[in-house]
């Protein structure tokens, strides 16, 4: 009991403090100087540590990292303006709302396989929950909350309209990614996303590797790719991302919902989006890029296919292996969540709605209704 | 507990359904078919429906000669399929064709003639025949809500008119309410009893309680439990206290559906709560005390007072009403206070003669009150949605055919002897004095239906006796010929019954008798 | 452990039920009622019904009541047109009427044998609550029907004649 409960702190400061929380910090920078590489600009890069002040190329300025901490600093130390009409306690309690519930989701990913350290070993994962994915989705649908009510309370029409905007796209994609996962469920026939991780390359029962053609491992993006396409294209509306950033569309609604929101509240919803970013980006990784999977990298070591020869290794290194392939892959996938942020034109807020529910609902329930004639056939 | 069935199973023993699954995929079709249709063939949707519910009435017909008389327990004992069921069954299908054939030119009228509305009927009237046709409080629950929901729809489906919108909203949230405390009731049921198939619940009361005062003691949570799922029934059924929906609700609905309501939702919940009762509520131990008398807790006593309550209370309310639709909203309260005689009746004596009544008394009520709500949408004004008495003036000039049919449908209720509602009555109160122990509630009965008397009768002095004050309404109603057909074969059937009432009685009463095969 | 998991999701569950009635604006009072939902998963989850709690939140404090706040948005109500009720003391007879059938049923609770019985021999299976276990009683398996698949498949047309209807009445032209 007591190991398990100090294994959980580890893991819990571990994914919390060590991955999530930098990633998405690093992740504000990243965002604004990969836009201005992909439009051609020089980018924030004038935050240094030191140096000598008149020799620009004496300054420490680590690709412009350091304006993450310049940022953090500017926001915590600004006037904590509070509105004077509007509701104050919600103003204020709302992007709580917003940042918090998506950090429960971290509960269930998990972010490695079994490691064993000073002879007691566990599986990197905080909660093996047998809801699994509802609970994600659960919380997920919670997040809602911080940003209508932010809306709402500012009392200003343009948060009113950006907190409009963002509930019901929000609302929307909710029903789609919930049904475009439903054939990975079916696939793997749970909702437990370890299990679903370890489904995704497992061995046969006679020891041999389970690998789709012979050598594909069975990962989602390979046996899912058509709820994979709809998957990012729900998730990034979910996270109200580019091309879906309609609750904030700057040139039409200043800043959307968090237009009356100052200091580091505001710096609070900014965060809250970039951890909503890491956050799909794990999920997405564990359900179709095979978790804290390497192909071919089973727990005793390497064995590939064609009957290529096998490589044995100690599992606990395949372990940490597992980990940091796993932070790897998130990090690619946020990568890939930026790019598209950046090279695609929004859509009109009607559109964004007709594309919900007229073309990805229908697209995902079709996708339900063929796996499930797949995999009633095999 | 029963083993798992397999699907192929299942699916076989859905074939005793087959009168729901007409009308499921029937509502599905129409929803279709309105979809695509070209608006001007959209008058065809309603003989489409009565197509549709004359096909589940024939299969109700099959499936009347093909199940044993003690009937069917399938789908893990979710629904059970009984000679029963299959009555009540067929007097809904009936209520809905007459419904549908007014409701087509009267929906024209008034410009909303839309295929969701046949859509909803039939939907309502599976939740309806499913919840006749079951012993287990879930099936039942569910059914409940599946007909109640369209109900509200329907009742709001005069979108532009306030009263309507308003009398969906107030039946929504009473009987969301009324629903929320019957399933307390059930819940309370399935956390004594483990089960809710009413005849395990029926064993397990008979085995280990004597008495009410010994159920008091040891197992309060039963006599709650009653108390709860009877004031959700009381509720559908519109018995005094329960009632300050009806009148408002009856006014505000378009009138078509307030004569299907006005059945469906009646003849629905009194046949599901004759069936609790005689399955649950009736175990000696729920009604008598030690020494074999009526327990003073008992749940029959409640509904021995409420019935006095409602027979007084709504015969002089319905007296002041200048509305026809709110005045015959009264009628039907009072109406469910004889309805409930009968069931009282027939849990205390237990003799042959009171097997009938209730089926009866239903089928009486069934063409007389569709009819009368019939001829009423035809009288409307385009653009009230309302009757009152003024309305009626000189009617008996403008149509006789309606008023012949008016007349002989509010006689029918009023109790008159040639018609089918005088023997309805004359059956019910028979058997309830025949067992001394309900006479007061008789010399009540037959009291109020006098004082009853007088405002159906006011009805008719408006028709007849009093003239239009200006000529610009003289001019001659045209009757549609569907709702000429249906108030017509309603006309015919309440004299039927009045005349050759012998028979059915019969029938019913056997139909009744195959509860207790056991 | 259970029961005062009970007691002190119960706690909250009655005491965000209660906030959620006095408050005057109407987002305090969805708020409360949100936080009711938690009470009442937390209380389902100290149940073993784990699927249960998660459904809870995810269905009604994740959507429903989403719905909700954005009507009440929509309103755009003024401090004005919040509700005016005050203290009546005839408000008093229906809470002396709720308190009195609260009493009633707690006294009733506490006294029924079947619950005492159960309490004492409560087995649950192992796989209690979970996702497995609450679909196999609604779908079965491969080759068999769940008890409630019957059940589920009525409350499907249930909620499309809810649809129809929410359609019926609330679109603008038919």
């Amino acid at each position: 009991m007591v190991e398990l409960i100090i294994w959980t702190i580890i893991k819990i400061l571990f994914i919390l403090f060590f991955v999530t929380l930098p990633l998405a910090g690093v992740l504000t920078v990243v965002d604004r100087r990969e836009s201005s590489m992909i439009q051609d600009r020089i980018g924030p890069n004038r935050a240094n540590l030191s140096g000598d002040v008149w020799d620009l190329s004496k300054r420490w300025r680590f690709l412009g990292l350091l304006h993450l901490l310049a940022d953090g600093i500017k926001m915590i130390f600004k006037e904590d303006y509070s509105i004077k009409s509007g509701n104050r306690w919600i103003h204020t309690f709302a992007p709580i709302l917003a940042f918090f519930p998506g950090l429960v989701i971290l509960s269930i990913i998990p972010f490695g396989g079994n490691v064993t350290v000073f002879g007691s070993s566990t599986n990197l994962q905080i909660a093996s929950f047998d809801s699994g994915m509802l609970l994600a989705f659960a919380f997920s649908s919670i997040a809602v909350y911080g940003i209508t009510l932010a809306g709402w309370s500012s009392n200003n029409k343009f948060s009113l309209l950006g907190g409009v905007r963002a509930t019901s796209q929000m609302l929307s994609y909710e029903v789609v990614l919930g049904l475009t996962l439903m054939g990975i469920f079916m696939i793997y026939g749970t909702l437990e996303l370890n299990t679903i991780v370890q489904g995704q390359q497992s061995l046969k029962v006679d020891g041999t590797p389970d690998l789709l053609f012979g050598f594909l491992p069975k990962w989602g993006i390979f046996l899912q790719p058509f709820a994979m396409l709809l998957y990012v294209a729900a998730a990034t509306a979910e996270t109200k991302r580019a091309p879906f950033d309609v609750p904030e569309a700057e040139s039409e609604l200043v800043s959307g919902f968090f237009t009356e929101y100052g200091s580091m509240k505001m710096g609070m919803f900014l965060f809250a989006e970039y951890a909503e970013v890491v956050i799909f980006s794990m999920i997405f990784t564990t359900l179709f890029l095979g978790g804290y999977h390497v192909p071919y990298l089973y727990d005793s070591g390497f064995i590939l296919p064609f009957g290529w020869g096998s490589l044995s290794i100690n599992p606990t290194l395949v372990g940490f292996i597992q980990m940091l392939t796993f932070l790897l892959k998130v990090i690619i996938v946020a990568w890939g969540h930026l790019v598209i942020r950046w090279t695609l034109p929004r859509f009109r807020y009607d559109q964004v709605l007709r594309l919900g529910w007229k073309m990805l609902l229908p697209l995902a329930l079709a996708n339900i209704i063929i796996t499930a004639i797949v995999l009633s056939f095999i | 507990m029963i083993d798992n069935i397999s699907t192929i199973h299942f699916l076989k023993e859905m074939l005793y359904l087959i009168p729901l699954l007409i009308l499921v995929f029937s509502s599905m079709i129409i929803l279709l078919v309105d979809v695509f249709a070209e608006s001007s063939n959209k008058r065809y949707l309603a003989p489409l429906t009565s197509l549709f519910l004359i096909f589940s009435a024939i299969s109700i017909f099959w499936l009347y000669k093909y199940i044993p008389k003690s009937g069917v327990k399938i789908l893990y004992n979710m629904v059970y399929v009984d000679h029963f069921s299959l009555v009540i069954s067929a007097m809904l299908i009936i209520a809905a064709i007459i419904t549908v054939w007014i409701s087509s030119d009267y929906l024209e009228r008034y410009g909303i003639a839309i295929g969701e509305f046949y859509s909803l009927l039939l939907i309502s009237l599976t939740g309806m025949i499913l919840m006749v046709s079951t012993t287990n409080l879930f099936t039942m629950f569910v059914a409940l809500e599946l007909f109640s929901i369209p109900i509200y729809v329907l009742a709001g489906f005069f979108r532009v008119y306030g009263k309507s919108i308003e009398s969906s909203i107030k039946y929504f949230i009473s009987g969301s309410v009324a629903s929320a405390i019957m399933l307390y009731g059930i819940a309370l049921f399935y956390g004594v009893f483990g089960t809710v198939e009413f005849s395990e619940i029926e064993r397990h009361i008979f085995n280990h309680y004597d008495s009410v005062a010994q159920i008091a003691k040891t197992e309060p949570l039963l006599i709650l439990g009653t108390l709860l799922i009877m004031a959700g029934f009381l509720f559908k059924t519109a018995m005094i206290p329960f009632h300050m929906w009806t009148p408002d609700i009856y006014e505000g609905a378009p009138t078509t559906v307030t004569g299907f309501m006005g059945f469906a939702v009646k003849a629905t919940s009194f046949a599901a709560f004759f069936r609790v009762v005689v399955s649950i509520f009736n175990t000696p131990s729920l009604v008598y005390s030690e020494n074999g008398t009526i327990s003073p807790s008992s749940w029959i006593n409640v509904i021995y007072v409420l019935i006095i309550i409602t027979l007084i209370v709504s015969n002089l309310i319905a007296m002041s009403q200048r509305n026809v639709k709110r005045m015959l909203a009264y009628s039907s309260i009072s109406h469910a206070a004889y309805l409930m005689i009968a069931i009282l009746t027939f849990s205390l004596s237990k003799t042959k003669d009171s097997y009938g009544s209730l089926l009866f008394y239903l089928l009486t009520y069934l063409f007389a009150s569709i009819g009368a709500f019939a001829v009423l949408s035809i009288f409307e004004k385009n653009g009230s949605n309302s009757v009152t008495l003024e309305n009626l003036n000189g009617a008996s000039k403008r149509s006789p055919f309606l008023v012949a049919s008016m007349l002989i449908f509010i006689f029918s209720m009023a109790g008159v002897p040639p018609f089918g509602g005088f023997f309805g009555k004359f059956y019910l109160l028979k058997s309830a004095f025949v067992d001394g122990s309900l006479s007061t509630l008789v010399l009540i009965a037959v009291i109020t239906s006098v004082i009853g008397a007088f405002y159906y009768l006011r009805v008719l002095v408006f028709m007849f006796m009093k003239d239009v004050e200006s000529d610009e309404n003289i001019e001659t109603l045209n009757v549609p010929f569907l709702g000429k057909l249906a108030i017509a074969l309603s006309a015919i059937a309440v004299v039927y019954l009045g005349v050759f009432p012998n028979s059915l009685i019969q029938f019913m009463g056997e139909t009744i008798s195959n509860f207790f095969i056991k | 452990m259970g029961v005062y998991i009970f007691y002190l999701f119960g706690t909250g569950l009655i005491a965000t039920s209660i906030v959620a009635i006095l408050m005057k604006n109407p987002v305090h009072s969805v708020l409360s009622v949100v936080s009711s939902f938690f009470f009442l998963a937390g209380i389902y989850a100290g149940l073993s019904m784990q699927f249960l709690a998660v459904i809870q939140i995810l269905v009604y404090a994740g959507a429903i009541m989403v719905l909700f706040i954005f009507i009440i948005m929509l309103f755009d109500l003024q401090k004005s047109e919040y509700s005016k009720d005050r203290f009546l003391w005839r408000d008093l007879v229906p809470l002396a009427l709720i308190l009195i059938t609260a009493a009633g049923f707690i006294s009733a609770i506490s006294r029924s044998e079947s619950i005492k019985n159960y309490v004492a021999n409560a087995k649950l299976p192992s796989n209690f609550g979970s996702v497995s276990a609450v679909s196999f009683e609604f779908f079965g398996t491969s080759n068999s029907v769940g008890r409630f698949s019957f059940l589920f498949e009525v409350i499907s047309i249930l909620l499309l004649s809810a649809i129809v209807g929410a359609v019926v009445l609330a679109k603008r032209k038919l």
